[in-house]
């Protein structure tokens, strides 16, 4: 038996989600609440197998509820399941921890599928947002994909690729050490680049090093 | 209020320019007429006591023959006593007479302002007595010049033929002058009475006029401050209560429908209706969305501007088919709700004007602080934007933009960018509880 416990504001939604799950069988909605605070205490008091969590709460930010049970609880699979179809909500939201994310729109047999992905220790995001984030990740190949940096992480990016270590680099631009680390990750990150050596060899073909 | 004193400096400025123009020309005119009036008299007077004098001295010539000094010292003694009884003309005004000798002025009548002792011979070549040098030189006729004082004077000069003398009626030019100078005065005093009043009265009878247009801006500003966060708020509310209430709605009906599907496949009775209705719900749903991203996209409150800035970066990319991005050196500020709407409307309002006028490839949207401003920057690469299109009050929606950022203390302007295409910038003013937060 899987065990939900589902967050909406909607008393509706929450009966409506209620019957439809059950009729599965082997899944039971648990527990539920509609407000986050509330939630949260009665999630991390309890046993679950997975929160199903709506992130427009009435009283305190979904993203926010969804840190919190990520941090206090890392192993519980979070599906977020709202109505919000934005890329910037979706990815913020995966970026926060949550292990799928399904739209309202979405068919409800999918939100089955979704909490079996989940609950088998997979992840889960509904077919349109996947293409809209693959689309997003690799946009226009013809705009190199250094252009999506701040110009500090171009900086660190060159000088990174000139061979400086990051606390020379912290030195030459009075940042502290920690600061240019996270530069260096969030540049690798948005490259797409594994480490150094890969770093410089893209440095060299776009003639970056100065 | 530095407009008000603008006006009045403009105002003062163009009624004592009115004033010295009149006042100048009228003066100047009088002058003019007064000079040649004392000019005419000068050289009418230096003729006739040249007449007088050499006839006396023809006469003497004749007749005076037994005076012990003989006929001219004679004729002299009688011109000098003659002009010892005369006052001479106005309170500078005299008649001078000198004979030459050799390269020397010598002066024979004494003079108004110098006893005769003191009055010495001055060298022919100088600088001073000019109208004296004419006058001996056989001249007749009048000139501004120095006389044997230094000082400057209209004169007439006139020769004594009989004598070998030189005669000048002259006054000092500063006389001719003076009452003039002190008609100017009293006529700029009495004008600067005369301003002060006008501007005075003007003032009086404009500032009501200007109190009540700039009471009717304010109140309109106001008005559509008001009407502007009215709207905000309906339809935030309206936005809600379709997205929750009508979204959870159908996302029930479709939950309902979905098991309805699972336990009446399609090639039984009512199998077909129950797929049909599935799927108006759907559309129902994708209507509804695009219904309330349109009103006021849930993540501008949700995740804040910068979000809401990529969100709306995402979608013109999408649905105009130009690559809109937001510049990776924007920063998540935080600014409350109101304003974080305010930037928010500008750049869909910009991104609106770019979609419909600019033909640009790349768009990019820039969110940032400096000391004293929050910025927002619309930058396109498109066709650039005329100065009139800016001013054009028709042009609502930059009109709009501008009362947006007025409200805010903002400012608003186009600027064309060196490589072409345009850059619209929003500048709103800090506050104390501004911040930037990670993503």
């Amino acid at each position: 038996m899987i065990r939900i416990f589902h967050v909406d504001d909607h008393a509706t939604v929450r009966q409506g989600v209620r019957t439809f799950l059950e009729a599965e069988g082997d899944m039971t909605v648990a527990g539920e609440s509609g407000r986050g605070g509330d939630a949260l205490r009665a999630i991390l008091a309890g046993v679950f197998d997975l929160v199903l969590l709506d992130i427009s709460l009435p009283d305190r930010d979904g993203l926010e509820v969804l840190k919190r049970l990520k941090l206090e609880n890392p192993r519980l699979p979070v599906l977020v399941f709202t109505m919000h179809d934005e890329e910037v909500l979706a990815l913020r939201c995966m970026k926060a921890g949550a292990d799928g994310y399904l739209t309202k729109d979405s068919d409800p047999g999918e939100l089955i599928t979704a909490i079996r992905t989940l609950h088998g220790g997979r992840k889960h995001v509904s077919a349109l947002l996947a293409e809209r984030i693959l689309r997003d990740w690799n946009r226009d190949p013809l705009i190199p994909r250094h252009e999506g940096l701040s110009n500090r992480e171009f900086t660190v990016l060159r000088l990174l690729a000139s061979g400086e270590t990051v606390s020379t680099i912290a030195e030459k631009l009075a940042l502290n050490v920690r600061t240019v680390s996270t530069y260096r990750r969030r540049l690798l990150d948005k490259m797409g680049l594994k480490n150094n050596s890969e770093l410089i060899g893209y440095a060299v073909k776009h003639q970056l090093i100065p | 209020m530095t407009e008000d004193r603008n006006r009045l400096l403009v105002l003062v400025l163009i009624m004592t320019l009115v004033a010295a123009v009149v006042g100048g020309v009228t003066l100047g005119m009088l002058y003019h007429g007064s000079f040649e009036e004392q000019r005419n008299r000068l050289v009418e007077s230096a003729r006739q006591q040249a007449r007088l004098m050499e006839a006396v001295a023809r006469f003497d010539q004749v007749y005076s023959n037994d005076y012990p000094e003989g006929a001219t010292k004679a004729t002299l003694s009688q011109i000098l006593d003659a002009l010892s009884q005369s006052r001479g003309l106005d309170r500078t005004g005299e008649l001078v007479l000198a004979r030459r000798e050799g390269d020397w002025i010598v002066f024979v009548s004494p003079s108004r302002h110098l006893p005769l002792e003191e009055l010495r011979p001055l060298p022919w070549h100088s600088e001073l007595a000019e109208p004296m040098r004419r006058a001996l030189s056989g001249q007749s006729g009048s000139l501004v010049g120095l006389d044997y004082r230094g000082v400057t004077v209209l004169a007439a000069h006139e020769p004594v033929a009989v004598l070998g003398l030189g005669l000048v009626a002259k006054i000092d030019l500063a006389e001719i002058r003076h009452k003039f100078v002190a008609a100017g005065l009293l006529a700029a005093a009495v004008a600067l009475v005369v301003i002060l009043g006008g501007v005075g009265a003007f003032f009086a009878v404009s500032n009501p006029l200007m109190r009540h247009i700039r009471a009717n801006e304010e109140r309109l500003r106001l008005l559509s401050t008001h009407l502007e966060r009215v709207r905000e708020q309906e339809q935030k509310r309206i936005s809600r209560e379709l997205h929750d209430d009508l979204g959870g709605i159908l996302t029930r009906l479709r939950m309902v429908l979905a098991a309805g599907r699972r336990s009446c496949p399609e090639q039984e009775a009512g199998g077909l209706q129950v797929q049909e209705a599935f799927g108006l719900a759907g559309q129902a749903m994708e209507t509804l969305r695009r219904i309330t991203a349109s009103l006021r996209p849930k993540i501008l409150d949700q995740l804040g501007v910068l979000a809401a800035l990529e969100w709306l970066a995402q979608r013109f990319s999408q649905h105009f088919q130009v690559a809109c991005l937001l510049d990776p050196d924007s920063v998540n500020v935080r600014l409350g709700e109101e304003r974080e709407t305010a930037l928010f409307r500008i750049a869909q309002e910009g991104l609106t004007n770019v979609a419909k006028h600019a033909g640009a490839q790349r768009v990019s949207l820039y969110l940032g602080m400096d000391d004293n401003d929050v910025i927002l920057r619309v930058t396109d690469d498109g066709a650039g934007i005329t100065p009139e299109a800016i001013m054009n009050v028709h042009c609502m929606g930059i009109q709009g933009m501008m009362e947006r950022s007025k409200q805010l203390n903002g400012s608003l302007r186009y600027v064309t960018s060196p490589r072409g295409g345009t850059i619209l910038e929003a500048r709103i003013p800090r506050r104390p509880g501004d911040r930037e937060e990670e993503e």
